[in-house]
């Protein structure tokens, strides 16, 4: 049996089958858990351009890649302790995105000299603040279900 | 619990969904767990159990519609002193609620396209 809806009820159905995808792609990071992830991220990127030799340098980049897979554990965390596993579709790629450009400042930063570690402080701040409105939701929301 | 078996052909699934009617998707509780799971690679029961703000044994009933369709998948997954149930939405699903929201899609763009012409 064929129940074909109205237009108001096709309207209304797409408008909540896209509600409930993102719901489970991406939802919305409370405000504390997306403060201390951003600012973990923002941080781990500054660290990761400092000069320095020796231990101190190695120091500098264990602390700094802690503080990205940090940073980047806390939304995925928080969602899987909600019950939702995995991603898919645009979220998916957006974090193959992040991964390839967490990877590129870890290698550009692997000969920072005090230039560069000016120039990824302030990558920092930017880094921060985009990971804040991100897992806010600010940049909007994904639109293509599949 | 035996895995579904898939009523939507593998090319049909590679493709571009087009839009197509799915009976079993028409009601839109069911349409709205699909799209949930859509999101996701799986999720606990109780995860949509909570969104879709249904009683368990009423989201046990649509679950058990959408498995006998194929749409769904169920596995169970030890936690701790628990057992969990997971919920995935299967590649012919995937497929169905591609073409299901596209038919939508295409009945609203319809009737906006008739009420300018008009």
């Amino acid at each position: 049996m064929e129940i074909e809806p109205g237009t108001q009820d096709a309207v209304q159905q797409a408008k909540d089958a896209l509600m409930a995808f993102r719901s489970s792609s991406r939802p919305t990071v409370p405000m504390g858990a997306a403060l201390v992830s951003s600012i973990a991220t923002g941080a781990g990127v500054a660290i990761l351009g400092q000069p320095g030799g020796g231990w101190a340098r190695l120091g500098l980049l264990v602390l700094a890649a802690v503080l990205l897979l940090g940073g980047a554990t806390v939304p995925a965390y928080l969602r899987s302790r909600s019950g939702v596993h995995g991603y898919r579709g645009q979220v998916r790629r957006d974090n193959l995105v992040f991964i390839i450009c967490a990877v590129a400042l870890f290698v550009c930063g692997l000969g920072a000299d005090s230039t560069l570690g000016a120039i990824y402080l302030g990558i920092g701040v930017v880094v921060a603040i985009a990971w804040f409105l991100l897992l806010r939701n600010r940049f909007g929301q994904p639109e293509a279900m599949l | 619990m035996s895995k579904p078996t898939s009523k939507v052909e593998p090319a049909a699934v590679a493709n571009p969904p087009s839009p197509q009617l799915d009976e079993t998707l028409s009601a839109p509780v069911r349409l709205r767990i699909a799209a949930f799971l859509a999101g996701c690679d799986e999720a606990d029961f109780r995860a949509v159990q909570d969104y879709c703000e249904m009683t368990a044994s009423s989201l046990s009933k649509q679950v058990t519609t959408l498995l006998d369709a194929g749409h769904v998948a169920v596995r169970k997954v030890a936690s701790n002193r628990y057992t969990k149930t997971r919920l995935a939405l299967t590649p012919a699903g995937r497929a169905a609620l591609g073409g299901h929201v596209a038919w939508l899609r295409q009945i609203a763009d319809q009737a906006a396209s008739t009420a300018d012409a008009t």
